[in-house]
């Protein structure tokens, strides 16, 4: 018994030798069919693509026959992204699911040569903008909505954007099949040549053929605006059919391969005037952003320090912001804007002192030209203090060195104004050039992607959790402590005890009704794996679900049925953790 | 009306409110201004009017207004005299001299009885068309771009514009003047793998100019013409690709070279090729097949404020159908011609840096104008008490040039320009390797003439390109530009008889060619100049057919 033991393990030893023995690199392959995903019918003419997921640059592409083969040979081990496309298939990414797809392992002990690729047949979605007098707008500003759940909610989000060209034709071709809805911007035609049409004739000859430019005699003071009310109007923005207001668009239901047209007309309507008084800051400097070189070599001197404010009118909002019209400075502290269409919008205030900045912001509702004065009613408050990163001590330094350009907000719930301030590379800030008023505030950080504000320290104010109440004429001075987004959670996707490929991974954090941009998604990929970076530190659950991609994820009532099964984790700063996720 | 009375009074013009509200009433005929202008625009090619165009007098945005369904319009209020009026709509083409497109204008005469204006727009032109594969199925993505010859000196890169074929493989570029293009596609896709025979050999497309030509002599151009759609369809193939791989030498290890490739159409490929400084060995990846460029260059920098010269460089044409290996490159170095310049007064003042004179060398070797070297002063000659400075064209590499010169000073021109025995005005500069080379002689005389005018259209001045034909017949004419104002000038003339003509367009002449003044000498004007001279001339705008 023992000799036919050790017989056995000798054996078994032997293979498990050969089977150990290092595979040759660049052995492994991707392939499989490509299909029709409503008919199961294979497609030729597909331009199926494979590139490193480290290296998507290194593309490599295959033509399918009638059969709907592809094959990829000759590949190191890794990830790969797979995408295919052809006419009337817009290229996507293998089981793609919104902005996620399945990455393709390739390796030792996986499968990845019979991969069934379903491709869905897409949609064309086009139209004319014209304006009331059936002439095609050209360079119209056209917008596209698409019905989903990339927010968490059922909403129309902004999904590209195209201009129409000279027969004011726009197209938006490779569609998945959905329901969608168009906006339209445009400025009318004239307002461009109004403007430039007071640069003054080059009178005096060029030299021979030299190339230069003549030296201008002289320019003409930018314009008013033209008393004509003919050619006094603007657009609104439209969202097909007529509408005014993207709640109101009309919603165009896609099937998969439809061609649909969506016309729209734009019709003028008298354009609004602001005239806005500013507080007083230096005298604004003499220059127009248009200004012309007098033929010196001055170097760009837009860099230097710029004295002086600017006022600019934006519409539209968070669905496809447009600027529709930067204000003059028609006199010391009184700037004018025009071509201004009724609805909502958010007037900007920005001045600029040396080289510290400071925004301020206002929602308006706008139906009629009106005077607006953004002079603070009530006493001014002096605040100015510092932004600290995380495990930095209050007396030392440094927000800004690699991260993007910090504005420290502050927000009055009862308004809605905000006042922003630039936080220099020393972390230090001021509201001294902002008017700031006294007040209760929300304080928080213009982009809270890679940055939270975890604490508040303020003296002379007084705090509590993320509002401070400031009072007038004495100086605060305040301490913001931040925390850095470092942490990663990665993993597999389980059923079963088995790995499992295209699950939706889904990180809740804490609070999910109080935080929806804390929340973080990926797919698993095809060795059921997935990783999310970067993260806050904090308590999350963790989610793996099979075919919910239409949930409904950021309503907490919706999220419950699945916590309670999910696996909670908590994160500390830095932390970069692992974790099975198991399939619901 | 009352945000009309609001702006108004913020104008403080009630002569303006009170001409608004009037509107529908004729303006009173009075012996002197403020004047009407009335007038219409019509499309300059059908004489159709055009509606709701943009008509703008230039003292000010309160006279603008929108033509009505007949083309009419109406401005209230002039001041008298002479005033530019500005018009404009899209699908017309404006002013786009100087890259700006400011609208047309026109110079027009107020007056109580003056004849209504008519202002004339001319047409944009339109290429369109399909791009489509051996299958017939659309090429999506692809890079359409026109290419438009000037006859220019010294010679800018020829404008291109560009667009990319959508979904259906259809392209379409608007707001073209009229003239010819060619019209060149470019794919922007990775070559194809197919399951067919040559597995390992990766298929697409290479570029092409319409209708299937590899380069710009064999193309045929699009004619644009106002107001008229221009279809140009390509129809491509896909090929295998293939791979160039070689060396370069003649380099030492402390030298930093570079390699460059182009396709025919002379686009940089800078992703596809690598190349090893160390082993000198270069090679590309999966190309189409066809004519390519390999140029190697090595830099020298004296000092930090001199620029960068070539000290030497090597050149081959290769027209590859498969895999190319073994391309040899070896660099030669590069030659420093001296420039001796004589003639300038001594009393010129040595303070002033700016270029007196600049040289030019045009390498005609793919056709396609390239390579000048600018002369760079050597010595700003502060302490030299001859009348002579010296500049230097560094890094020539060999190979034979058009010389051109153009002349900074006022009242000088440039009587000759040679090179040993050659006489460069007339005969290109052969450089062949190295070896220390004569310098280039370039004498300039006192007394130059200068010619000036304006062009006409009609009665309206008008922009153009004035051409100059010297007296001595085998030199190039000389080319000179007119603004809006129709004013310009051709300085530093040598004495002599020229003849001379305004067109609206050099593309659609060869002006290189010998023999182009035969084929205008009916329509160009002769004028006398001598030394100190300065002209003036009216030129009417000749409309040159194609």
């Amino acid at each position: 018994m023992p000799r036919f033991a050790t017989l056995f393990l000798l054996l078994f030893a032997a293979s498990a030798l050969e089977s150990s023995a290092p595979a040759p690199p660049d052995a492994f392959r991707v392939g499989g069919i490509v299909v029709d995903s409503l008919s199961g019918q294979p497609l030729s003419l597909v331009e199926v693509t494979l590139a490193p997921a480290n290296a998507l640059d290194d593309v490599q592409t295959f033509l399918t026959n009638p059969d709907g083969r592809f094959l990829f040979a000759n590949l190191a081990p890794g990830k790969y992204r797979l995408m295919a496309g052809r006419r009337g298939y817009a290229v996507q990414g293998f089981n793609q699911h919104e902005a996620y797809m399945t990455a393709i392992v390739a390796g030792p002990g996986q499968d990845c040569e019979h991969l069934r690729f379903r491709l869905s047949p897409s949609a064309v979605l086009s139209g004319t903008v014209s304006d009331q007098w059936n002439d095609p707008v050209r360079n119209a500003a056209v917008m596209l909505y698409q019905q989903g759940w990339s927010s968490g909610s059922r909403g129309l989000q902004l999904i590209n954007r195209a201009t129409t060209d000279d027969l004011g034709h726009y197209r938006f071709a490779h569609l998945a099949p959905g329901t969608y809805a168009i906006g339209v911007f445009a400025r009318p035609w004239w307002d461009a040549v109004v403007v430039q049409s007071f640069v003054t004739s080059f009178s005096g000859a060029q030299s021979g053929s030299s190339g230069n430019v003549a030296a201008i005699e002289s320019i003409e003071p930018a314009p008013s605006v033209s008393t004509n009310p003919a050619v006094d109007v603007v657009y609104p923005v439209t969202y097909f059919p007529d509408a005014t207001s993207l709640a109101d668009a009309a919603r165009l239901t896609l099937p998969p391969g439809a061609t649909e047209t969506a016309d729209v007309t734009l019709r003028p309507v008298p354009s609004i005037h602001l005239l806005v008084r500013v507080p007083a800051t230096a005298p604004a400097p003499d220059v127009s952003s248009n200004e012309v070189s007098d033929g010196d070599q001055n170097d760009d001197s837009q860099t230097v320090l710029r004295v002086g404010s600017e006022v600019t009118l934006e519409i539209g909002g968070d669905d496809g912001t447009h600027s529709p019209a930067t204000g003059t400075e028609i006199s010391p502290g009184l700037f004018e804007l025009f071509g201004i269409p009724p609805g909502d919008g958010t007037l900007i205030f920005r001045s600029f002192q040396g080289d510290s900045e400071s925004v301020r912001t206002q929602p308006l509702q706008l139906s009629s030209s009106t005077e607006l004065d953004l002079n603070p009613r009530a006493p001014l408050a002096d605040v100015s203090g510092v932004v600290l990163r995380p495990g930095v001590a209050s007396d030392q330094s440094s927000v800004g060195d690699k991260s993007p350009p910090f504005l420290l907000q502050f927000r009055s719930p009862k308004t809605g104004e905000t006042y922003q301030a630039a936080v220099s590379n020393k972390g230090e800030f001021s509201f001294a050039a902002s008017a700031l008023p006294a007040g209760t505030y929300e304080v928080g950080l213009n982009n809270e992607s890679f940055f939270q504000i975890s604490s508040l320290e303020a003296v002379g104010a007084t705090l509590s959790r993320r509002t401070i109440e400031i009072p007038a004429a004495e100086p605060v001075k305040l301490a913001v402590h931040l925390s850095e987004a470092k942490c990663s959670v990665g993993g597999f996707a389980l059923k079963d005890g088995k790995p499992f490929a295209g699950a939706m991974i889904l990180l809740v954090p804490q609070d999910p009704g109080k935080n929806p941009a804390q929340f973080h998604r990926d797919q698993s990929d095809s060795d059921g794996s997935f990783y999310m970076v970067p993260i806050f530190p904090g308590r999350y659950t963790l989610l793996a679900l099979e075919n919910r991609w239409d949930l409904e994820w950021s309503n907490p009532a919706v999220l419950a049925k699945y916590l309670p099964n999910g696996r909670p984790i908590e994160l500390l700063p830095n932390a970069a953790v692992t974790f099975n996720a198991k399939v619901q | 009306m009352f945000r009309l009375l609001r702006t108004v009074l913020l104008f403080s013009s009630s002569l303006l409110l009170a001409s608004r509200l009037s509107s529908q009433q004729p303006s009173p005929d009075s012996s002197s201004c403020p004047c009407t202008l009335r007038g219409v625009v019509l499309d300059a090619v059908t004489g159709n009017p055009i509606h709701n165009a943009f008509v703008q007098a230039s003292t000010g945005s309160a006279w603008s207004t929108l033509t009505d369904s007949e083309g009419k319009f109406q401005l209230d209020a002039l001041p008298a005299g002479r005033i530019t009026v500005h018009a404009a709509k899209p699908g017309f083409l404006s002013n786009e001299e100087f890259g700006s497109s400011s609208p047309k204008s026109f110079s027009v005469q107020l007056g109580p009885d003056a004849a209504p204006a008519i202002l004339k727009l001319t047409p944009e032109g339109v290429i369109f068309g399909q791009v489509t594969d051996e299958n017939g199925e659309p090429l999506e993505n692809f890079l359409v771009s026109l290419i438009h010859r000037d006859y220019m000196i010294p010679p800018p890169p020829a404008s291109r514009q560009q667009v990319t074929t959508d979904d259906e493989g259809r392209f379409r570029i608007a707001s073209l003047r009229p003239g010819s293009y060619y019209v060149a596609v470019h794919p922007q896709e990775t070559p194809v793998l197919t399951s067919a025979r040559n597995a390992a050999v990766p298929q697409g497309f290479a570029p092409f100019l319409y209708p299937a030509a590899a380069d710009l002599d064999s193309a045929v151009p699009i004619k644009v013409l106002p107001g008229k759609s221009s279809q140009a369809n390509f129809s491509l193939k896909r090929e295998p690709f293939l791979r160039l791989s070689g060396t370069v030498s003649g380099y030492g290890p402390e030298q930093q070279v570079a390699l460059f490739l182009q396709d025919s159409l002379g686009e940089p490929m800078r992703q596809e090729i690598a190349f090893e400084l160390t082993t000198g060995a270069f090679h590309t990846k999966w190309i189409p097949p066809g004519a390519y460029t390999l140029t190697a260059q090595s830099f020298l920098q004296l000092s930090a404020d001199t620029p960068r010269v070539r000290s030497s460089f090597a050149i081959r044409l290769v027209n590859a159908n498969s895999n190319l290996s073994g391309i040899h490159l070896v660099l030669q170095p590069t030659v420093n011609i001296p420039v001796e310049i004589r003639g300038f007064p001594s009393a010129d003042s040595e303070q002033d840096q700016s270029p007196r004179v600049m040289l030019f060398l045009v390498n005609k070797r793919q056709s396609v104008l390239a390579q000048a070297h600018n002369a760079t002063p050597v010595n700003p000659s502060s302490d030299a008490p001859s009348a002579a400075s010296s500049l230097v064209l560094a890094g020539v590499e060999p190979g034979a040039y058009d010389v051109k010169a153009q002349v900074f000073r006022h009242g000088t021109y440039i009587e000759s320009i040679s090179w040993g025995s050659t006489d460069l005005l007339h005969e290109p500069l052969a450089i062949d390797s190295s070896g220390a080379v004569p310098p280039i002689d370039v004498v300039v005389r006192e007394g130059a003439a200068t010619l000036a005018g304006t062009v006409f259209s009609g009665d309206q001045p008008s922009p153009g390109v004035i051409v100059v034909f010297p007296p001595d017949d085998r030199r190039s004419p000389e080319l000179a530009f007119a603004g809006e104002g129709g004013e310009f000038v051709s300085p530093n003339l040598a004495p002599g008889t020229y003849r001379v003509i305004a067109i609206e367009n050099p593309a659609g002449l060869n002006l290189e060619k010998q023999g182009a003044l035969r084929e205008l000498a009916s329509k160009v004007q002769e004028v006398t100049l001598v030394a100190g001279q300065s002209a003036t001339l009216r030129l009417e705008l000749t409309k040159v057919g194609e």
